[in-house]
């Protein structure tokens, strides 16, 4: 039974989208200490993470984020202010929890570093002694699940909840529709109303958990799970599986506590009073005022001041409107595995579509094409669609970065400013996964050695507060991601001289400004001399470029002295598009990326020497570049022989070399799909393409082509 | 379609008993467990993957991925014969990957009781004996009981290294 993994998988994700949360309300309570919505957000954050972790048995993690709200409830409450060691504590608890969390993701029981723990605590714990120190160190009692919850659980959790109780529910009649009991169903049956309990009891339904409850005893008797059912006990399970069905539903819609919400669907206004209601008030009551209710006036409002209900209550009835009213633009998470099978299908229904389109007995002009254009606009307009579901905005990737920027400003007692633009931009999601690494190693730069000390920024004339801009623009097929700092900026001429003096240039070699900074990305380029201005820059540099290259990205610099330094980071839209040149040999077809190919043209006879009576040269703008036969490479036999076709120079790594094929077909975007992994094959073959005809074409990887020819050049 | 049942027995680890899509190639029948099968579907254009192992046909457009085919004749070791009508693709799956395997004709599903299996000879077969789980007999003909997990294990199959590494 893998339901309670699921469940564990669900509040492991979950658990990191409450940090995240908790962390950008820290952040931003660190910006404005008064911003009481912050406090609430991160208290509710971290008491959603106790909830889950007691759930699980995690104790650890309970007992941590148990240390953490306490103290944001004495914030709250304004028992204790809010001062930046508070908010440094709370920050590294809130990440050394993400990194708990992190080790129970990868299996490493519930243990890493549980000394760690310890010192955290302490802190926190230091950092709240204005009073009686109230934070003991663990084992803490953990504050029951299933209290009063005064802030409504999130709307993601409650959607997850129900679409797993109607799944559990689903199986439940399933199982009992089947054939005729056996133990192993009954027991079956019995585990989903387990686990429907104790994810009821997980978000705060304590009415489902009890209905759960006492169905799941009535399964069992001393011996364990009873072994058969009657028609009756049948039917009696069914009816109690669509009970609970029905209940899940409403309670997702109403208040918190499994009461059947009598919930207007559809109505926009969705009543307060009807809240009110569920919450304790007669319906007449409200009736009555809402009919005495002036223009303009709120219903709660008007409640409350004539003292008729508790000011709380009304705002838990609003925060639930709000709810409901959010819940028809809400998410859904969808399994990226179903995702790449959208866009598949999408593609083979382009292909098809293109063989009635191409059809010679479509009459130009008839009904029939008209039709055919019409579909084939909505088809393309269906494939765009399909291939954005893989973006994401970089919101979270930017959230990281100003997350490093403070801890890094911390620990350097710098103060700097983090200015964030065009964070909705969206971009792949893989390509937004290995961004945060090498956009992490330039802010870390930026920080430590791009910014000058607050004495070296006065002595400049500058503000004491350094500045960073971190922004991205969508550009054509490219998202441009800007870094800058207004820092001390990099001196040419210093760059230069370390790197002579290392022996990674010529003295006397030319080198533009341009390859000049780009000196910083090889390995190791400053590390020796740490105290002079450029030393650091070195570091995680060549780890920058080496990922934007993989994403098959450019890196530029610009930069003032005296004045700062500019970092422009090109990066494709998608890694799953690719603009490649369609090449023929014999029967076969290749595609190589357009981005690689420098020229092409016809071969002419008499144009390729050999070196020593194997090696084929070819000459071209002054350069003497080897000739790779692809049908020798490939072996491929239906090929003309001899000096024929046409010579297509690409670029790799090292340099260039012509690649010799009999014809090009055209140029055509594809979308990349994984050559069948359980397949060895050439390494020179970078994955796979469905071409317009529907046959499978392969994409040649310029970079490793020759490497099984033994003839890098 | 002679003994498949309803409720279709699985094929259980270490004995040969259970349901299977049986198929012929050359003059011998084979089967593979049914519930690797995804599905059956006629030829479709092979695109070769040059460096890939001589028993690969090729990778082929499946509804939009990317799938790669075993000639089962090659990995037996017979010759190739000219195509016919009659050729199918069997698509399976084992470890999540799903993988064509060519054969010269599908006959049927059947299942097969412990009493009609037997532990495969250690000689004496056309094929590499690693394949075989199990002998099944059905109506007085002998069916090669495949491990289809063997048949797939293409890493053992020795890459053929790319020819003409000198351009």
């Amino acid at each position: 039974m893998n339901d309670n993994d699921e469940l564990f998988k669900l509040f492991l994700a979950e658990a990191r989208d409450h940090l995240e949360h908790a962390e950008e309300s820290l952040l931003a309570l660190g910006k404005s200490p008064d911003d009481v919505e912050a406090v609430q957000a991160c208290f509710r954050a971290l008491h959603s993470i106790k909830g889950c972790a007691g759930f699980f048995d995690l104790i650890r993690l309970q007992d941590l984020s148990h240390a953490c709200e306490h103290l944001l409830d004495r914030i709250r409450t304004q028992e204790l202010s809010v001062t930046d060691q508070r908010i440094d504590a709370l920050l590294q608890m809130v990440s050394h929890l993400g990194q708990v969390v992190e080790g129970i993701e990868c299996g490493r029981a519930d243990q890493p570093g549980i000394e760690a723990d310890a010192a955290h605590l302490e802190r926190l714990v230091e950092v709240g002694t204005n009073v009686a120190p109230a934070v003991a160190t663990s084992p803490m009692p953990a504050a029951p699940v299933d209290t009063v919850i005064t802030v409504p659980p999130d709307r993601a959790l409650l959607d997850d909840f129900l679409a797993e109780a109607r799944e559990l529910m689903g199986r439940v009649e399933e199982l009992l529709l089947s054939s005729p009991a056996n133990p192993e169903q009954i027991r079956a049956v019995m585990r989903c109303f387990h686990t429907l309990k104790g994810i009821s009891a997980y978000v705060g339904f304590p009415l489902i958990e009890k209905r759960a409850h006492a169905i799941e005893d009535s399964l069992s008797d001393k011996s364990g799970t009873i072994t058969a059912l009657s028609d009756e006990q049948r039917r009696a399970l069914l009816a109690a599986a669509d009970e609970l069905r029905a209940m899940a539903s409403r309670a997702c819609l109403g208040p918190a506590h499994g009461e059947p919400g009598r919930v207007p669907p559809g109505d926009s206004q969705m009543r307060i009073g009807d809240l009110l209601v569920s919450q304790g008030m007669t319906r007449e009551e409200v009736e009555a005022a809402a009919a005495s209710l002036k223009p303009g006036e709120r219903l709660g409002d008007k409640l409350v001041a004539e003292g008729r209900i508790p000011r709380e209550t009304v705002e838990t009835a609003a925060v639930q409107q709000a709810l409901i009213k959010n819940a028809s633009d809400g998410f859904s998470r969808v399994a990226t595995a179903k995702l790449e099978d959208l866009v598949n299908l999408v593609g083979e229904l382009l292909i098809s579509q293109a063989m009635v389109a191409q059809d010679p007995d479509l009459q130009p002009g008839s009904r029939l094409q008209l039709a055919v254009n019409r579909q084939s606009r909505t088809l393309r307009s269906l494939q765009v669609l399909a291939l954005n579901l893989r973006m994401v905005p970089l919101k979270s990737t930017f959230k990281k970065m100003s997350r490093a920027v403070h801890d890094i400003a911390h620990k350097l007692d710098k103060a700097v400013d983090l200015k964030l633009a065009g964070e909705d931009t969206e971009i792949d999601r893989t390509i937004a996964e290995s961004l945060a690494d090498p956009l992490l190693h330039m802010i870390r730069n930026a920080v430590d050695h791009g910014l000058e000390t607050a004495s070296e920024r006065a002595l400049a004339g500058k503000t004491p507060r350094g500045t960073i801009e971190l922004s991205a623009t969508q550009s054509g097929d490219h998202v441009i991601i800007v870094m800058s700092d207004d820092g001390r900026g990099m001196d040419p001429v210093r760059l230069r001289r370390r790197a002579v003096e290392r022996g990674l240039i010529a003295a006397e070699g030319s080198l533009s400004q341009q390859e000049i900074y780009h000196l910083i990305f090889i390995p190791g380029f400053s590390t020796a001399d740490s105290v002079t201005d450029i030393s650091g820059r070195g570091v995680g540099m060549d780890v920058v470029r080496r990922n934007v290259q993989s994403l098959k990205g450019s890196i530029d610099i610009a930069s003032v002295l005296g004045q700062g330094t500019t970092f422009t980071l090109r990066l494709p839209l998608t890694t799953a598009i690719l603009d490649v040149m369609l090449l023929r040999v014999g029967s076969e077809r290749f595609l190589v990326p357009i981005a690689s190919v420098i020229e092409a043209s016809r071969l002419e006879s008499g144009e390729i020497k050999t070196i020593l009576g194997t090696g084929r040269m070819v000459e071209s703008r002054g350069q003497m570049l080897p000739v790779v036969r692809l049908a020798t490479l490939f072996d491929l036999t239906d090929a003309p022989p001899g000096e024929t076709g046409i010579l297509v120079v690409v670029e790799h790594f090292q340099g260039r070399f012509a690649l010799q094929v009999d014809d090009i077909v055209g140029q055509q975007q594809v979308v990349i799909k994984p050559l069948a992994e359980h397949l060895p094959h050439h390494p020179g073959l970078a994955g796979s393409a469905i071409l317009a005809d529907g046959r499978v074409g392969l994409i040649l990887d310029p970079n490793r082509l020759l490497e099984a020819a033994g003839n890098i050049a | 379609m002679n003994s498949a049942a309803s409720a279709t027995p699985t094929a259980k680890d270490g004995s040969g008993s259970g349901t299977y899509l049986t198929f012929q190639v050359g003059s011998e029948e084979y089967g593979v467990e049914i519930l690797k099968v995804r599905e059956i579907i006629g030829m479709l254009p092979m695109t070769p993957v040059p460096g890939s192992p001589s028993a690969v046909l090729g990778v082929i457009n499946l509804r939009g991925k990317v799938i790669p085919v075993l000639s089962m004749r090659q990995r037996f070791g017979l010759p190739p014969i000219a195509a016919n009508p009659l050729n199918v693709i069997i698509i399976v799956e084992a470890d999540g990957q799903p993988t064509g395997l060519a054969v010269d004709l599908v006959r049927e599903v059947a299942s097969f009781d412990d009493a009609h299996t037997e532990p495969p000879p250690t000689y004496g077969l056309e094929v590499n004996a690693g394949f075989v789980k199990a002998l099944g007999k059905s109506q007085g003909r002998i069916l090669i009981l495949l491990d289809i997990a063997r048949v797939l294990a293409l890493a053992n199959i020795p890459a053929e290294i790319a020819k003409g590494s000198t351009p």
